[in-house]
This record gives structure tokens, C-alpha cells and sequence, in this order.
């Protein structure tokens, strides 16, 4: 009659490890990646009262000489030292016709929104420098689009992420001036996520925002794309 | 604290080796219910990825092994609270004198254990845990980990019949 501690033991040896699907690992990632998301927003809207105070308080304080702008508390801004879940909050704006958009960075503007791409800058940007994706690269701000007919360079180094669970590519431009995220959404479409270089965001960041996108029946490929 | 951009792909090695060992302790921790324990080993995964840079390499298993007890612990009082009720002393189950203590058996009598006693139980014996990396786990002392995995045994142990025990 084994003991109760054999028993045990035998418990551990009958239910040997068996190997794991990877759909089902992508999927606890991508579990990861919501509850990520989820916690930030609760963060942002906690921290945007406080920094919505703060900002009138220091308003209120400054006094503009010869007619100057009140200084504004920039928040929100890509590669300050906030956790890469934290720069981006909850979008309720109008939502582009061919995607949509769960959040975005913090105190951004929408600049194009249809059913071919979406287009935010950052605050304080001159919007007249700004040029459609696909074409001319957009210098200032994020795109979001279908990936139509662009590739992410052969002879540059691919970065393989997780986007919706699924694997995505992470890569640079040509003229390493973009970071280009590509990933499938659950539809059948690749969606680009044209990232500049100078904002100096993380690959977290990058793909916490793409977390975010999905595809609508009513997306279409930008002009040039 | 590690880089946030090895998270992605850390997690997935780690995932990819360990789920199945996490998987196997949320079920004997609740009665080989492989549903539950598959949301528990979800929910704890999830707490694990959101901590992720704040967990050092060297206790991300102990680190996972907690959320799993935690989560199944979690499990048991919200579901069971008022169906379940825990006997201080096990009903005797008889076996018969030549019959071996079989592993379903233990299970079901397992889980009449109180949760962090099962959970002693189960990561000392059937995980083979040592008494210091369970108290890790279960964030308690030493001696805690031993009195209860002690208890815990001798509790097993006397829920089976006189005439079928095998004095050690």
C-alpha cells in the first residue's frame, strides 16, 4: 500500500507537461496587452483632474508680458520617462470610417479621419507641414492605414511583435525616418501603423497603440498605398 | 527593473515552457477541474504580463506560481462559499485492505482541504517544491509552509481507512 506522499508524487508524473498551442500563448499575450491598456486609462483619468488643476493653477500663476500665449502644461509627450501604457487615453472623438481607434496618445490632434487612413500629430504641431502617408512620408505625427502596397525594406532588420495576438512585423523605412508596424487584424486586412522616427517611441508604445485599431467593412487602401 | 521591449518576447518563452506545470497546480488546487483552472492560469498570467518589468528573472516562477494559488484561492471563495463547507476532520473513506490509494481518490479528498493548506500540500508533494520556494509562493514562513503541509498530510492520510494505511 503506497503512502500518501508517493501518491503525490505520482500526480506531478501523470500529467506531463504537454506541449502548448501557440495560438494559446498569443492569446495570454494579447490578454496582457488589454489589461495593460485598461490599466492606463484609469490611470490617465485619474492623473488628467490632477493635471487639468495643475495646469490652471500654473495659468493662473504666469503673467504674459506684451501680449505672449499663456504657457500650456504639454502631457503626454512620447519618450518622457511615463510608463509606455500611460501616454495614451482612452479616444472619444469621431471615429475614422475605416478603423477603430480605442485610444491615443494623450492630448494629441486628429488630423485626417476616413476610411482610407487616420492621422493624429502632437500637441503644438504646424499641421500645414503635414502630407498624406503613402506619397510623401507624414513627418510629425502617427498614420494609420491600410499597408496596401508598402513593404518594409528587405535588406533592414524586422522585429517580429505581437498585435491582436498575432504575430506582427515592427521595421524601419528605407530612410529609417519611420518605423512601420504591420499586423493583421481579425478580417483578413494588413494594417500599417507609420510611426516617425524623431518621435522617439518604444516598441511597447508603439504596439499598445496599435492594440487599440481594428479594421471597419468600410476601409479602403490611402491613395499612393 | 528589466526593458519594456523584451516583455513580449520573455513572456512568451516563459509561457510557452511553463503554462502546462502552471495549469496542472490550479487543477489540483480545484478538485482537477480543468475549466477553472485553465481561468485561473488565464487570470494569473495576466497579472504576471502587467507586472512583468517589475518581476526579476530569478523569481518570475515563484512570481507565477503565486498568482496561480492566488487566483484559485480567488476561485474557490467566490464560487464555493456557501456550498462548500470544510471539515476540520476528513470523513474516513474506507479501501479495501489489498486496494491501492488511487490518484482520483486523493484529488477529491484534496479538495476538502482548507485552499492554503491544499496549496502546501500540493506545491511541496505534487509539485516538489522545497519547503523554503513554497513559502516563496505562498508568501509565508518556513515553519508555516511545514506545519501546514504536515497537517495537511496527516489529514490525507486519516481520511483513509485504518486496516489500508501505510505507517512510514
Amino acid at each position: 500500500m503506497r503512502d500518501i506522499t508517493d501518491v503525490l508524487g505520482t500526480l506531478r508524473d501523470a500529467s506531463a507537461s504537454e506541449p502548448v498551442d501557440d495560438g494559446v500563448v498569443a492569446a495570454d499575450v494579447a490578454r496582457g496587452h488589454r489589461a495593460l491598456i485598461l490599466r492606463h486609462r484609469r490611470r490617465v483619468v485619474g492623473s488628467s483632474v490632477l493635471a487639468a488643476a495643475a495646469a490652471a493653477v500654473i495659468t493662473a500663476s504666469v503673467v504674459p508680458s506684451g501680449g505672449d500665449s499663456v504657457p500650456t502644461m504639454a502631457i503626454g509627450q512620447p519618450g518622457t520617462q511615463q510608463t509606455p501604457q500611460a501616454w495614451l487615453a482612452a479616444y472619444t472623438g469621431a471615429q475614422p470610417a475605416g478603423f477603430t481607434v480605442d485610444a491615443v496618445p494623450v492630448g494629441w490632434r486628429v488630423v485626417s479621419s476616413n476610411s482610407a487612413e487616420f492621422l493624429i500629430v502632437p500637441p503644438g504641431t504646424d499641421t500645414s507641414s503635414v502630407v498624406r502617408p503613402g506619397a510623401v512620408r507624414l513627418a510629425s505625427g502617427i498614420a494609420v492605414l491600410l499597408q496596401g502596397d508598402h513593404r518594409l525594406p528587405s535588406d533592414s532588420p524586422v522585429a517580429t511583435v505581437t498585435v491582436h495576438g498575432k504575430a506582427a512585423q515592427l521595421g524601419f523605412t528605407m530612410d529609417k525616418a519611420a518605423q512601420w508596424l504591420i499586423f493583421p487584424d481579425s478580417t483578413g486586412h494588413k494594417v500599417l501603423v507609420q510611426v516617425p522616427t524623431t518621435l522617439g517611441l518604444t516598441t511597447d508604445q508603439i504596439v499598445l497603440f496599435a492594440d487599440g485599431i481594428t479594421v471597419t467593412s468600410a476601409a479602403k487602401p490611402a491613395m499612393g498605398g | 527593473m528589466r526593458a519594456a521591449f523584451d516583455r513580449d518576447h520573455e513572456f512568451t518563452e516563459f509561457v510557452t515552457t511553463r503554462r502546462a506545470a502552471l495549469v496542472r497546480v490550479a487543477a489540483m488546487l480545484l478538485a482537477n477541474d480543468r475549466a477553472r483552472a485553465e481561468d485561473a492560469v488565464q487570470t494569473a498570467l495576466t497579472r504576471l504580463y502587467v507586472a512583468w518589468p517589475r518581476v526579476r528573472p530569478d523569481t518570475v516562477d515563484a512570481y507565477a506560481r503565486r498568482c496561480v494559488v492566488n487566483a484559485a484561492i480567488d476561485d474557490r471563495r467566490s464560487l464555493f462559499r456557501r456550498r462548500e463547507r470544510l471539515h476540520a476532520e476528513l470523513p474516513e473513506i474506507a479501501v479495501a485492505e489489498n486496494q491501492y490509494v488511487d490518484e482520483t481518490t486523493v484529488v477529491a479528498v484534496l479538495a476538502r482541504l482548507a485552499p492554503r493548506m491544499r496549496a502546501a500540500v500540493v506545491l511541496r508533494y505534487i509539485e516538489g517544491l522545497s519547503a523554503v520556494e513554497t513559502a516563496a509562493v505562498l508568501g509565508c514562513s518556513e515553519g508555516t509552509v511545514r506545519s501546514q503541509s504536515a497537517r495537511g498530510l496527516d489529514r490525507l492520510r486519516a481520511a483513509f481507512s485504518e486496516q489500508s494505511r501505510n505507517f512510514v
